[in-house]
């Protein structure tokens, strides 16, 4: 009974000790946005419609925006302007970010349009925040009823730079899905920083401009919709396919690891 | 040695709960239940994804997807063989949108949608939140997983 009580034992240390350390390998998950074939990525016309915002929101955004500024790119901001019309997700040439109406449950969204013979090259990306949520866009601490602007439009920049949701690491990065109200997450951590840099560190052949958006003519191709949370990370990037088979690896190896430090034990 | 096992157990669980075990709400939409879903949407159904076509919208600045799904359970809403929905993102001719927060269906995708079917078109409820994929009788979203008939049973237990 003895040594079947340390033989479970032993096996739920090591079921947990594997949970725990996998959860520490870098897993983030790219959207397939990308602007890294451009000679200034994020350089150029990210336009803030400031109308009916709150507060400092667009200073915070701003901010959010700086939290992903590296060597190879710096988000630069033209000045406040609204040049969509109100509409959100306009394809106009200009990355608008304003403040309207989304769907009920929704804090902010993000919409980025590319061209489907090159789909690593995001042409544009606009974003909204929800007119009807109850924000706070200061600098400390959010009370306990409010959303933080800031960090939102850190999570949201990182969409349109490439990254989706990330829930699987420790600690939470910006990209995880989950803020509770009345938190915030403004900082990036290793796991967004290696996603950024997986995408930009190695800049495609740069064309020194963004295309110009073709005029549609046809409203009949077949497509499925998009939704940069949903789509699976690229299997071809190295970092990824690393991060990837840490995960599966890493419980094997602190299995492998007690085992044989048992074994020493038993001697 | 039995106490230290004990002790790592303990110590061990409480470390798995506090960092595995935390997903309070989202940071672009707020947290939906699969109760939250059921009382929101008037209907609900169990079907196969049959048909896609995106196009642009009136201004041709926006492309939205409609899907057909081919019905083969009613769990809400008055029975249909086929439901039609709406999505923002899709592809047409050379240009393609995505969004961070709409739902993402593939042909042949077996599902579970909670539809609005009061707005013009067809919505999802809770946008992505509203979307499950059905595999061996397995139901997904995000990461979380769960019995077809267990979810089915949760959703009619939340129907008013």
């Amino acid at each position: 009974m003895r040594v079947r009580y340390s033989a479970v034992m032993r096996g739920w240390v090591v079921w947990c000790g594997g949970l725990l350390l996998a959860s520490q390998v870098l897993a983030f998950q790219r959207n397939n946005a990308n602007w890294s074939y451009m000679s200034n990525p994020m350089g150029e016309n990210w336009v803030i419609c400031p109308d009916r915002m709150p507060g400092e929101a667009v200073q915070r955004t701003k901010d959010g925006a700086t939290a992903w500024d590296y060597a190879r790119f710096q988000f630069t901001f033209d000045n406040e302007a609204c040049l969509s019309n109100g509409v959100f997700g306009t394809l106009n040439g200009v990355n608008q970010i304003d403040f309207g109406f989304l769907p009920p449950g929704v804090l902010a969204n993000t919409v980025s349009f590319f061209f489907t013979d090159t789909p690593s090259q995001t042409v544009e990306c606009d974003m909204r925040f929800n007119s009807v949520v109850n924000w706070y866009t200061g600098t400390g601490t959010p009370p306990a009823d409010q959303f933080d602007w800031w960090s939102v439009a850190t999570h949201e920049m990182g969409h349109c730079l490439g990254l989706a949701h990330e829930d699987s690491v420790t600690p939470p990065p910006v990209m995880r899905t989950a803020l509770p109200i009345g938190t915030v997450q403004r900082q990036l951590t290793a796991d967004d920083v290696a996603g950024r840099n997986t995408i930009y560190d190695s800049p495609q052949a740069a064309s020194g401009s963004s295309p110009t958006p073709a005029s549609p003519t046809s409203a009949s191709d077949d497509g499925g919709g998009g939704g940069c949370s949903l789509m699976v990370g690229n299997l071809t990037d190295a970092s990824s396919l690393l991060a990837t088979l840490g995960n599966i690896l890493l419980p094997l190896v602190v299995l492998v690891g007690v085992r044989v430090w048992c074994r020493r034990r038993r001697r | 040695m039995r106490t230290w096992y004990g002790l790592y157990t303990i110590v061990l669980v409480v470390l798995c709960s506090l960092i595995l075990g935390t997903h309070p709400g989202h940071a672009t939409m707020l947290k939906m239940s699969v109760e939250d879903l059921a009382r929101q949407a008037d209907t609900i159904v169990v079907g196969t994804v049959t048909q896609q076509q995106s196009a642009w919208d009136a201004q041709h600045t926006a492309i939205h997807t409609d899907v057909t799904v081919a019905v083969e359970r009613m769990l809400a809403g008055t029975p249909v063989d086929t439901v039609t929905l709406r999505v923002a993102g899709g592809v047409v001719g050379r240009m393609g949108m995505r969004t961070s927060n709409d739902a993402v269906f593939r042909d042949g995708e077996r599902v579970i949608v909670f539809l609005d079917t009061t707005t013009v078109p067809n919505s999802v409820v809770g946008m992505q939140q509203g979307k499950f994929t059905i595999e061996a009788d397995l139901v997904t979203r995000a990461d979380e997983t769960v019995s077809l008939e267990k979810f089915i049973a949760t959703v009619h237990s939340a129907l008013p």
